[in-house]
């Protein structure tokens, strides 16, 4: 291969990854619009909606209050200790409601409904591509967005949205109990420490992050599944490109909103 | 209705989790006195630098208000407005004082100290100028001597290693002194700069050696005397020894010695008393004869001898 088929090869190859990438957000604008769209909310996109949210998060909820509880209170514990130790007792309160409920509770709990509802939905998805139903559906003149996107990406944004929030409240929670025992601080003290450092715009931030986390764990499984080839082979594939996709989406998503937030 | 559809267990976790985060809300918006009645004050910067809404009103380390405006006054200066709950007012007095600190760790904010926390509460309509303690300014200012003596002893450093500076001098004056040490010539030599008062001072150190090699040789001989002395003396079968044992016989014959002093004293107190008794006996037989006599006189007297008083020569 000389220089210039080279040269060729990487243009192509960033062209076809731009193309790739302009259709996929083109795709997720036109999904966002209707997420918008009270028409598109008709009684099965509820009904299938709800189906989903038991799914995601009724399901997952004893097994997720199980991990907050267990990765909350050692996070906590080991993080108050060292506060302790450089003598920043202060500053409990902005640790946990900076960290805490602002940073960790979303990427915990995307993380946890990614990698169990996104690849499940992904490989949905490219196994009625590879059997021809999506086809099926199209030819019968059901709306596709409608019917199998949106009820799916609206269920993952409320499940991540109130397991998020959960998270938060069970993580500092915790940390009540390793103040008391760490620093023998009282309840008040505790919650006036967390209250004063929670500021009212971190509740629309953290809402904003955890339902732009849900939207695209679950718009890029349903895309990547869609666009499977007709072979089963063709599945796996798919979930892989979509997983890590999904992985790609998580941190462009975190990078974004530290920005958001120290600008 | 059945408790386990599917769309009940749905709509409990969502409106459970949706009262738990309201609850929460409720509790942070209580705690940081949304719903509790505001007292506000008024305070006086010269400069709004470190000055920002919403920054925290301090008393004893708690945060009992806000900064809830700031504004300029027709002066130039700041005006600023704190917004304290009702709750904490009662900390906020007319002897009170306002500072804005700004920490070099952690954001600024504005502490108020009270002294009589008896004193009348401060009126909503006065203004009160506040002070300013400036942690990092603090620092240059205590760090400023420091900075000044570092430079003072770069100024000495530069001054020392100048061209023609008592260091250079010196360093130039080694040189020389290196350079005659690799001509081998003696440091004596250098310092009196006369080649005959070395030489004769090397004959006068090779003396005193020779001497002290004599002395040597002859403190090794006393050492060996001694060692002999001793030996004589201190040794198992020195003097010392020998005396010892003689003094040890003649302690042993003393003890007899003792012994028959004793003896003899017994034997004297025995003789003594035998003296006595032969001086009695004595007595005894001289009383015996003076009687015996005065028997021999008295028959004399009594017999008629005639006794011839001359003596008749042969």
């Amino acid at each position: 291969m000389n220089a210039v088929s080279w040269i060729e090869s990487v243009g192509a190859g960033a062209l076809g990854r731009w193309r790739e990438l302009h259709q996929l957000l083109g795709f997720a604008s036109a999904v966002f619009r209707r997420l918008l769209s009270p028409s598109s909310y008709r009684p099965l996109t509820v009904e299938i909606a709800v189906t989903q949210i038991y799914f995601t998060a009724v399901q997952l909820l004893g097994f997720f209050i199980v991990v907050s509880v267990v990765f909350g209170s050692l996070f906590i514990g080991m993080t108050l200790f060292v506060i302790k130790e450089i003598g920043l007792t202060g500053y409990i309160g902005d640790f946990i409601a900076g960290v805490v409920v602002l940073e960790m509770a979303p990427i915990m709990t995307t993380l946890l409904i990614a990698l169990r509802s996104g690849s499940a939905i992904n490989a949905e998805m490219a196994v009625m591509k590879a059997n021809r139903e999506l086809d099926a559906l199209e030819a019968f003149g059901v709306d596709i967005a409608n019917y199998l996107f949106l009820p799916r990406i609206v269920a993952v944004m409320v499940s991540v949205v109130l397991l998020s929030a959960l998270f938060a409240i069970i993580v500092t929670a915790s940390g009540l109990v390793f103040s008391a025992i760490i620093f023998d601080m009282s309840f008040n003290t505790y919650t006036e420490l967390i209250a004063k450092a929670i500021e009212y715009r971190y509740f629309t931030i953290m809402v904003v992050k955890s339902a732009a986390f849900g939207f695209f764990i679950t718009f890029i499984p349903l895309y990547y599944g869609s666009r499977a080839g007709y072979q089963l082979t063709a599945v796996p594939v798919a979930v892989l490109r979509g997983m890590v996709n999904v992985f790609i989406a998580i941190i462009i998503i975190e990078v974004l909103s530290l920005v958001a937030r120290f600008l | 209705m059945a408790r386990d559809t599917l769309q009940y267990k749905v709509g409990l976790f969502i409106v459970s989790t949706v009262a738990l985060i309201l609850a929460t809300a409720v509790l942070v918006a209580y705690k940081k006195d949304l719903f509790a009645d505001l007292a506000t004050y008024r305070l006086l910067s010269e400069s709004g630098e470190g000055l920002s809404q919403g920054m925290p009103v301090l008393f004893s380390g708690f945060e009992i208000g806000k900064v809830s405006a700031l504004e300029l006054s027709e002066k130039g200066e700041v005006l600023i407005t704190i917004s304290v709950a009702q709750k904490h007012a009662r900390w906020v007095r007319e002897t009170s004082a306002f500072t804005l600190e700004k920490p070099l760790v952690g954001s600024p904010r504005i502490v108020v100290k009270t002294e009589d926390t008896g004193s009348a509460e401060l009126p909503a309509d006065k203004i009160v100028p506040i002070k300013t303690i400036d942690d990092i300014n603090e620092v240059i200012k205590k760090a400023q001597p420091l900075v000044e003596r570092i430079q003072s002893v770069a100024d000495n450093v530069d001054k020392m290693t100048n061209e023609g500076s008592e260091l250079n001098k010196i360093i130039a004056d080694t040189r020389k002194i290196t350079k005659m040490l690799s001509e081998k010539k003696s440091l004596l030599e250098m310092a009196t700069g006369d080649k005959k008062g070395q030489e004769t001072l090397m004959k006068t150190l090779e003396q005193v050696a020779a001497i002290t090699a004599t002395v040597d040789t002859t403190v090794k001989r006393i050492d060996s005397m001694t060692a002999k002395a001793d030996e004589g003396v201190f040794g198992d079968k020195g003097s010392l020894a020998t005396v010892n044992n003689i003094l040890l016989d003649i302690e042993a014959k003393f003890k007899r010695l003792d012994a028959l002093i004793d003896n003899a004293v017994t034997m004297s107190a025995d003789l003594q008393g035998t003296t006595q008794d032969i001086n009695l006996l004595r007595k005894d037989v001289d009383e015996t004869v003076s009687s015996l006599r005065q028997l021999l006189q008295d028959v004399r007297n009594s017999l008629p001898f005639d006794q011839k008083k001359e003596i008749k020569l042969p």
